[in-house]
């Protein structure tokens, strides 16, 4: 059969029209098939620049062997000219002096600036999702504003601590370092979403104990967080947050149990301090809440992910008594996760999640090996309280 | 004279579609790759090298399209117009014992196939575009990986080869070429 037979048979006047039709035909069915994998790759081109970014910023984030380098640092001087060679020399040179607190305020002035690089440069749908994780800074600066006010620091002296990347406006944490009083701070909360705490002073003003009102900041900051991420339709930005979020939230409901079973705290009087929300199922929950001891509380983690990292630091809690070394591993958890989200998600808030993550920790490590240092420890004592990305 | 404008169109599409869709396949695949690149530099400039390596890659389709291109306009001989076309469909109905209408039908549609070849096998330089963009973040905070990513972007290039391949047999299958 001849092509124009071929035509012909199929209707049509000539071989050419024949063609054209087959030719406009396959033209729609590859427009209908191409313009959802254009549109995903539109999408993918938009995070290629600032995930590329961030991953350079994440090369600069202090290696292991450094740290323990820094560890076995004899002063205060040694540590500042170990961090000559990371990016935290130019906030370093305006240290008036060598203390540990002078060089976390050098830590905090990097990180809001570096924060606030990553908030900047993320293209505008991740913006809502990284103003949830920064509302960590928040929780922070009020916390300080909180204890420095409570220990009569001057406004100056206060405002030299903070951080100011969260959702709230720098001006609005400036009023809260002026105030003299708990209630001052509480009451200028005001039109904040941690403008309940209001109900922590009476509780406060019973026990005189800062941390009724430093929990109840907490607990705001994660439910908050955490209805925020699961009120919206979940895309897969917002469901890796979720699952960030979900351990984050595990992570701190736990090492409040620890803590709570190690001094043998009523189950009444831990619940009212636990998030509510995250990965750990309410009866399982409950079901610690109602052991008596750490070893207890380790078994009931048995069927979650928790089990294996914790099971690791038991042998040195069981040597040591001290809840720390579960804590710590927790908390490397957390970050490993972080981690995880950033890799397996590297066009999206992934890598924005496992840098932020990364950094916590590195602020933490240099934060704690500066005082530890400061406070005359030895190497191996400032070892077991550094935090390492767990397994 | 023969009738040979559809011939003449087909070839002509075919050649235009090598070339086309491999240059979105391109254009998309360094832009991205161009994109991760810009971030990477304004971090550290230093990363310059490493870019342009993995943003150069997906240009290579590009590249398979034109040649691909070339070779249906010479194969075809469009390239000296009307003419050379004619001559080209009365060799080809010479050696195939055909009208040279029906070789000249043929000559174009065996254009169309061999453009869309490479021509849709050209647009696989967008997934390596995303496969580099990736590599550049990876490298940049891990140096170390440079030779296992390198490896890993030019998986997509096989495919750009498979489809300048097929060209090149479906032109030189039907004589069109190296008769």
């Amino acid at each position: 059969m001849t092509l124009e037979g071929l035509a012909a048979s199929l209707g049509f006047s000539s071989f050419p029209s024949l063609f054209t039709v087959a030719l406009t035909v396959a033209l729609v069915a590859g427009l209908i098939i191409l313009v959802p994998i254009l549109l995903r790759v539109i999408e993918i081109a938009n995070y290629a620049y600032t995930n590329s970014r961030i991953q350079v910023m994440s090369s600069r984030i202090i290696p292991e062997e450094k740290l323990k380098e820094m560890i076995e640092a004899s002063s205060l001087a040694e540590v500042v000219a170990a961090l000559e060679t990371t990016e935290y020399s130019p906030y370093l040179r305006e240290m008036m002096e060598e203390r540990s607190e002078a060089i976390e305020r050098a830590l905090n002035r990097h990180t809001a600036d570096a924060y606030r690089e990553v908030a900047t440069m993320v293209p505008m749908n991740l913006k809502k999702i990284l103003v949830i994780l920064l509302r960590k800074w928040d929780v922070y600066n009020i916390k300080l504003i909180l204890r420095g006010v409570y220990a009569q620091r001057s406004p100056d002296d206060i405002r030299a601590d903070l951080v100011s990347v969260g959702e709230l406006d720098p001006s609005k944490i400036n009023e809260l370092a002026e105030a003299r009083s708990l209630e001052e701070v509480i009451s200028n909360l005001d039109g904040t979403p941690y403008s309940h705490l209001v109900e922590s002073l009476q509780l406060f003003d019973q026990t005189r104990n800062l941390t009724v009102i430093e929990a109840r900041l907490d607990n705001i900051l994660y439910e908050d967080a955490w209805k925020d991420a699961t009120s919206q339709p979940l895309d897969e930005n917002l469901l890796a947050l979720k699952n960030y979020l979900a351990t984050n939230i595990d992570v701190v409901n736990l090492k409040f149990l620890f803590r709570a079973k190690k001094d043998g705290l009523p189950a009444g009087s831990i619940e009212s301090y636990l998030v509510r929300g995250g990965g750990l199922q309410e009866s399982l929950i409950k079901g610690i809440l109602e052991v008596d001891t750490v070893d207890n509380v380790v078994a009931a983690l048995e069927v979650t992910k928790y089990y294996q990292p914790v099971l690791v630091a038991v042998p040195e809690y069981e040597s040591t008594g001290s809840i720390l070394p579960i804590e710590l591993a927790l908390d490397g958890y957390l970050v490993k996760v972080g981690k995880d989200i950033s890799i397996t998600q590297p066009f999206g808030i992934g890598p924005a999640i496992g840098y932020l993550s990364m950094k916590e920790m590195e602020i933490r490590n240099v934060r704690t090996l500066a005082r530890g240092i400061e406070a005359g420890l030895s190497p191996d004592e400032i070892r077991n309280l550094i935090m390492r990305v767990g397994t | 004279m023969l009738d040979v404008s559809t011939g003449v169109a087909l070839a002509a599409v075919g050649a235009g579609i090598s070339m086309g869709a491999s240059a979105i396949g391109s254009g998309i695949g360094v832009g991205i790759a161009g994109a991760a690149g810009a971030g990477a530099i304004a971090e550290d400039p230093s990363k310059f090298g490493t870019a342009l390596v993995f943003q150069a890659l997906p240009q290579t389709q590009g590249i398979y399209g034109f040649l691909g291109a070339v070779l249906i306009m010479i194969g075809t001989g469009i390239l000296g117009g009307f003419t050379g076309f004619e001559a080209a469909a009365n060799t080809m109905a010479g050696l195939v014992g055909t009208t040279p209408e029906n070789a000249a039908l043929v000559m174009g549609l065996a254009a169309v196939g061999g453009g869309l070849s490479v021509g849709l096998a050209g647009l696989s330089a967008i997934g390596q575009g995303i496969t580099a963009a990736g590599s550049i973040g990876a490298v940049s905070k891990e140096p170390g990986a440079f030779g296992k990513c390198m490896v890993l972007t030019v998986m997509s290039e096989t495919f750009a080869v498979f489809g300048l391949l097929i060209t090149i047999l479906i032109l030189v299958g039907l004589k069109l070429l190296g008769a």
